[in-house]
C-alpha cells in the first residue's frame, strides 16, 4: 500500500537459490493464488487479514525481497514476476551421475546465479552413465563437463602411455627366459 | 617110265576132254529142243535149292556171323576212334594250353600294362593334387594370415577408438560409488567458468 501510495513500485531483488526451476516457479505462483483466496475469503468474513503459514520457498522468497503478500498490489505484482521470470529466465539444464544434494545445488545455483544469470533457472537431470562432472544443455549449445569427455579429450596420452607400456613390455616378452636362479646353498 | 607116265596122263587128258565136249554138245541139244521148259525148271530147282540151302539155321549162322563180324569190325573201329580221339584229345589240350597259356600270358601283359598306366596316371594326379593342395595352402596361410592382422588390426582400432568408453565405464565400475558430487563441485564450477562466456552468450542471443 505504501509503495503504490508513494507511486514507485518497489523492484524486485531476485529469487532465493531455494528457487531452482520452473518447478519451484510454478509451485510459488500455484501458493501465491492460494494465498490470493485465502486473504479473500478472509476480507469477505470481514476478518482481519491474516497472513497464513507460508512454505519456505515463499518464506525465502519473501525474505530476500522483503515483500509484504498482505498487500493485494505486491502480491500481483510478485506473481506477475514470477510468471515473467518463469516465462522469459533462462534456464539450464545440467545433468549428474547422481542425484545432487540441496546443499550442493543451492551452491552451483549462486554460482550460476552471481556469474551466469541473476535470475537464471536450473533444472537438474540424472545420467549415471556420465560417471563423474556433468552435462550442461543451454537453449542452443550442449557442454559435456563429463568424465569420458575427458578422456576422450586426452586420449592421445592415453594412448602414448598405452604405447609407451607395450612396447617396453614387447621387448621384454620376446627376450628369451632368463635362466633359472640357482638354488639356494648351491655353490656355482 | 618117264614117258609112260606122260602117256598115261595125255590119255587121260585127252579122255577128259572129249567126256567134256560130249557134255556140251548134249547139254545144248537138249536146251534148244525145250528151251522154255528147262527154264522154268532151272528156276523152281534154284529156288528149291535156295529154298533148301538158305533155310532158318543156315539163316541163323549168317546172322550170327554177319553179327560177329560186324561186332569185330565196330570192335576195331571203335578202337580205332579211341585211340584217333585220345590223340585228339591231348592234341586238343595241348593246343588249348597254349592258346589259352598264350591269351593269357597277353592279356596279362596288357592288364600289367594297364595297370602301369593307371598307376602312372593316379600319381601324376596325387602330384598334382599334392601340388594344389600345396598351393591353396599356402595362399589360405597367406590369406589366414592377412585376415588375422587386418582382424588385429581392427581390434587394436576399435579398442583406440572406444578407448575412452572403456576406461570410463571401468572407472565407474571401480570407483564409481566412491566418486561424491560434492567433491567434484570445484571441478565443475571450474569448467562452467571456463565456458561461462559462450553459455552467457547462448542465454543472451538465444531464443
Amino acid at each position: 500500500m505504501a509503495h503504490e501510495a508513494a507511486g514507485t513500485p518497489k523492484k524486485f531483488e531476485g529469487l532465493p537459490l531455494q528457487v531452482v526451476g520452473p518447478v519451484d516457479l510454478g509451485r510459488l505462483i500455484r501458493e501465491l493464488e492460494a494465498l490470493d483466496n485465502n486473504l479473500l475469503q478472509q476480507k469477505l468474513q470481514k476478518h482481519e487479514p491474516k497472513l497464513p503459514k507460508t512454505s519456505k520457498l515463499m518464506d525465502d522468497l519473501i525474505s530476500v525481497n522483503r515483500l509484504d503478500l498482505l498487500d493485494d498490489a505486491e502480491r500481483k505484482r510478485t506473481r506477475d514476476f514470477l510468471a515473467a521470470i518463469k516465462e522469459r529466465a533462462p534456464v539450464l539444464h545440467i545433468s549428474f551421475s547422481a542425484d545432487p544434494s540441496p546443499a550442493f545445488v543451492e551452491k552451483l545455483m549462486s554460482w550460476l546465479r552471481e556469474n551466469i544469470h541473476p535470475l537464471v533457472l536450473l533444472t537438474v537431470g540424472l545420467q549415471p552413465n556420465i560417471g563423474a562432472g556433468c552435462i550442461v544443455r543451454t537453449t542452443n549449445k550442449y557442454f559435456d563437463f563429463s568424465l569420458g569427455k575427458h578422456f576422450g579429450e586426452n586420449r592421445e596420452l592415453l594412448m602414448s602411455k598405452l604405447r609407451e607400456v607395450t612396447t617396453a613390455k614387447a621387448p621384454a616378452a620376446s627376450a628369451p627366459a632368463p635362466a633359472a636362479a640357482p638354488k639356494a646353498g648351491v655353490p656355482t | 617110265m618117264t614117258i609112260w607116265w606122260l602117256i598115261v596122263i595125255l590119255a587121260a587128258l585127252g579122255c577128259f576132254g572129249i567126256g567134256f565136249i560130249w557134255l556140251i554138245v548134249h547139254v545144248g541139244q537138249g536146251g534148244s529142243g525145250d528151251k522154255k521148259s528147262g527154264t522154268d525148271s532151272l528156276l523152281e530147282a534154284s529156288e528149291q535149292d535156295v529154298e533148301h540151302i538158305f533155310n532158318d539155321e543156315f539163316r541163323e549162322e549168317l546172322r550170327n556171323r554177319g553179327r560177329l563180324h560186324f561186332e569185330k569190325i565196330i570192335g576195331e573201329n571203335a578202337m580205332f576212334l579211341q585211340q584217333d580221339l585220345r590223340l585228339t584229345t591231348s592234341q586238343l589240350n595241348e593246343y588249348m594250353k597254349t592258346e589259352i597259356t598264350k591269351k593269357l600270358t597277353d592279356e596279362f601283359e596288357k592288364y600289367e600294362q594297364s595297370i602301369m598306366d593307371a598307376k602312372q596316371l593316379a600319381i601324376e594326379s596325387i602330384q598334382k593334387t599334392n601340388a594344389a593342395i600345396d598351393e591353396q595352402r599356402a595362399l589360405l596361410g597367406q590369406q589366414v594370415q592377412k585376415e588375422i592382422v587386418a582382424e588385429k588390426q581392427q581390434l587394436v582400432q576399435r579398442f583406440e577408438q572406444n578407448m575412452t568408453d572403456i576406461i570410463n565405464h571401468y572407472v565407474l565400475a571401480a570407483i564409481g560409488d566412491q566418486i561424491d558430487l560434492n567433491d567434484q563441485l570445484e571441478y565443475i564450477l571450474a569448467d562452467l567458468e571456463a565456458n561461462r562466456k559462450a553459455i552467457i552468450e547462448d542465454i543472451t542471443n538465444g531464443a
